[in-house]
């Protein structure tokens, strides 16, 4: 049995949206999930219905083997950190830390350890006199983070708790977390829209759209096995190039057409021997996605010729934008390579790495 | 250089615009404070003076060929005789009713000798009680004390009522959303436009029948009907201004609703709370009309300075009797002002 076990949870506010459409998940202790998804797709219902903080229309939630869906928050043992920290103004640091604590009947000198302690690993023992207004925003969110921290419970929420700090710091507290993450072993639900947050954090990662679960995988499964067209559009930056397109058998090659005829070039995609099990789809209209750095540049060799129209440097790679098979695809080349804008090119693609969608119902069609 | 001059400009009419306004605020508040303090001689001179004087610059005059007495009174540059009698008692009796001067026969009768001694006008000194307005005003309207405490239970009432009543409508305002919500909110304002008369007699009625006539408590309701109205409509403002998830929080890290209410919404509403609590103190304490509708033997404080100041003729006694009601709310505005402006690690949230 999980530690935290999801089934069925459906959510449908009061004024007929339905945010969450039937959730079906599993946690084990000391995991590190996190929920992905774009704005909207019901990452933030799912965590408050976890906190109790909405009720739940339908399904159940289990935490420790205890049944908890209709629990009012206090007694379900959770901490959450909030998107604005939500640490109270009235209060200084040191009282924010407190407040749970004397909740829980903790004695004064037990409660003053505790609060040394955590400010110590959140690196806030400077301020705990001062009131949150007097302190930044990276400040305020590790008060809300050494709160959480403090009451050492069964299951810690954190919903985009980094999205209100700047790039820089995001990407500090972000290894702070996973820090502590390492050090207490707390099991964490991370919400975020931020799939490079999510990656760095998470050893599963749990996409969702429109209130559904889309896929639940390691960062690597998540990333390089799209099980569906949404994972592999909203994945990556930029993310896979994809294209409806006919798949042909010429000479030996596998080929796909631009679906609908509009004149563009077919794209070789490689010796069909590299595609094994692909004899059903020839004739067939699929869905194909290929990965930006999954395209290699050569010289023009009279295979898959294009020309390359934009050149974005980036520092510690470039993205090249081609046209290919009347779309507008990005590459993706390591290093700061010099290319000039008409140059014409050969793409190479990877053929172990192109993946395929159903045209009908977008789920990734295996190759075996 | 244009732009400095504008600059200047504009400094010195905000600088004009301030000191005409703090001028047409502050000297009559300094004038009544003033006439309040005037004996009755002093009501009646003019051009009146602005500020209080505690001594009259006075000479005592011997008329040989009468064989009385003249107290002249400096007015501009001259003296003017203001009583002339041969009797000390009366001389005393005139001092303390028109200028406040308490000088007893014999005392007087001193005066009276050493005047006589000489062939001048002497100079005497005539100490003013100063407070004498204030000492008659509490002696002339009788029951003061008890209007004064008829006026702070009224008061208090008035605040726990509208406090409570007003606090929950506003909270439910700001956090449920509810169809006709907003126009339910502005109809609480409409309540503020109707003249407390107009609220006032048929609430009458109603409390007759609960046989609270002439009580503070029944003063208090109607004072309080546009007070619940103002106070929903302020603490609304503020609790809308206070995050749903600091409530949240405080829920998610174990305390109960009541607790979180007690412990984080009320705190952070302390504000907006204390404001309300002064209008609703400054309504009830400054109300005389309804006081006058409402109250037979039990009037309040306001009332009696009203009722002093249809009696009098003079109004160096109406204006005491209004600077002991201003008192108490200058006391209670200035120690909740320090909560209205509270800020916690002096920025403001
Ligand atoms: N309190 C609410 N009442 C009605 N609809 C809501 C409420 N909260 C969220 N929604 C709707 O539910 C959907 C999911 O919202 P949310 O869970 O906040 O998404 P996310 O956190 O992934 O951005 C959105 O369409 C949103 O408009
Ligand atoms: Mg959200």
């Amino acid at each position: 049995m999980s530690y935290l076990k999801l089934s069925s949870l459906k959510k449908t506010y009061p004024n007929g949206v339905t945010a969450v459409k039937d959730i079906d998940l599993e946690i084990e202790k000391g995991e590190f999930v996190v929920l992905l998804g774009p704005s909207g797709c019901g990452k933030t219902t799912t965590l408050r219905m976890l906190a109790g903080l909405e009720e739940v229309t339908e399904g159940s939630i289990v935490l420790d083997g205890k049944d908890i869906t209709h629990l009012p928050p206090r007694q379900r043992d959770i901490s959450m950190i909030f998107q604005s920290y939500a640490v109270w103004p009235h209060m200084t640091v040191a009282e924010n830390i407190a407040y749970p604590l004397k909740l829980r009947k903790m004695d004064k000198r037990a409660i003053a350890s505790k609060v040394e302690e955590v400010a110590k690993i959140c690196k806030i023992v400077d301020y705990l006199d001062r009131y949150p207004a007097q302190l930044s925003g990276g400040q305020r969110q590790r008060v809300a983070v050494a709160r959480a921290l403090a009451v050492n419970s069964k299951l810690s929420l954190m919903d985009e708790p980094l999205s209100n700090l700047d790039a820089k710091l995001r990407v500090s507290v972000r290894t702070f977390l996973k820090e502590i993450h390492r050090n207490t072993g707390a099991t964490t639900i991370f919400v975020t829209h931020d799939q490079a947050e999510a990656m760095a954090l998470a050893d599963r990662i749990v996409v969702m759209n429109e209130g559904r679960v889309e896929q639940v995988g390691s960062t690597r499964e998540i990333y390089n096995e799209c099980g569906s067209l949404f994972t592999a559009q909203f994945m990556g930056t930029p993310p896979a190039n994809i294209q409806k397109v006919a798949l042909a058998s010429s000479r030996g090659r596998l080929v796909a057409a631009a679906g609908g005829g509009e004149g563009a070039m077919p794209l070789d995609l490689g010796d069909r021997s590299a595609f094994p099990g692909m004899e059903g789809l020839i004739g067939n209209e699929v869905f194909l996605a290929v990965r930006p750095e999954n395209i290699a540049i050569g010289e023009p060799d009279g295979v898959n010729e294009a020309s390359i129209e934009i050149v974005e440097p980036q520092g510690a790679y470039t993205i090249l934008v081609t046209r290919v098979l009347g779309g507008e695809w990005k590459i993706m080349l390591e290093g700061d390579v010099d290319f000039r804008i008409g140059q014409k090119v050969s793409l190479k693609i990877d053929p172990g790495k192109v993946m395929f969608y159903d045209a009908q119902s977008t789920k990734r069609i295996s190759l075996s | 250089m244009s732009a400095r001059r504008g600059k200047l400009w504009s400094r010195t009419v905000f600088l004009l615009i301030l000191v005409t306004v703090a001028g047409v605020v502050l000297l009559p508040i300094l004038y009544f404070l003033t006439i309040s303090f005037a004996s009755n001689y002093e009501a009646y001179q003019f051009p009146a003076k602005i500020l209080p004087t505690f001594s009259y610059p006075a000479r005592l005059r011997y008329n040989a060929d009468t064989e009385n007495y003249t107290l002249l009174l400096k007015k501009g540059a001259d003296f003017e005789a203001v009583k002339t009698t041969s009797d000390a008692s009366d001389f005393s009796l005139y001092c303390k009713s028109q200028l406040n001067v308490l000088i007893s026969p014999p005392a007087v009768q001193t005066l009276f000798d050493r005047a006589k001694a000489s062939d001048q006008a002497v100079p005497i000194k005539l100490r003013k009680d100063f407070f004498r307005n204030y000492v008659v005003f509490f002696i002339l309207a009788e029951g003061t004390m008890r209007a004064l405490f008829n006026s702070l239970k009224a008061a208090g009432w008035t605040i726990l009522i509208s406090l409570v009543l007003g606090g929950v409508t506003g909270y439910i305002l700001a956090r449920y959303k509810f169809r006709f919500s907003t126009t339910f909110s502005t109809s609480l304002l409409v309540v503020r436009m109707f003249p407390a008369v107009a609220l006032s007699l048929p609430l009458v009625v109603y409390i007759m029948r609960m046989n609270l006539y002439d009580t503070p408590f029944a003063l208090a309701i109607v004072y309080s009907v546009p007070n619940i109205a103002l106070t929903a409509w302020i603490t609304s403002s503020i609790f809308k201004g206070i995050s749903v998830e600091l409530e949240e929080a405080a829920m998610v890290f174990g305390a109960t609703r009541l607790k979180t209410l007690r412990t984080i919404t009320l705190p952070l509403a302390f504000p907006a709370i204390v404001a309300s609590s002064l209008y609703a103190f400054l309504a009830a304490w400054n109300d005389s009309i309804t006081a006058l509708i409402m109250t037979n033997d039990n009037p309040t404080l306001a009332l009696l300075v009203y009722r002093t100041v249809g009696s009098s003729t003079i109004p160096n006694l109406p204006a005491a009797g209004a600077v002991v009601l201003l008192i108490p709310s200058l006391v209670f505005t200035f120690i909740i002002k320090n909560y209205i402006n509270q800020l916690w690690g002096k920025v403001a949230l």
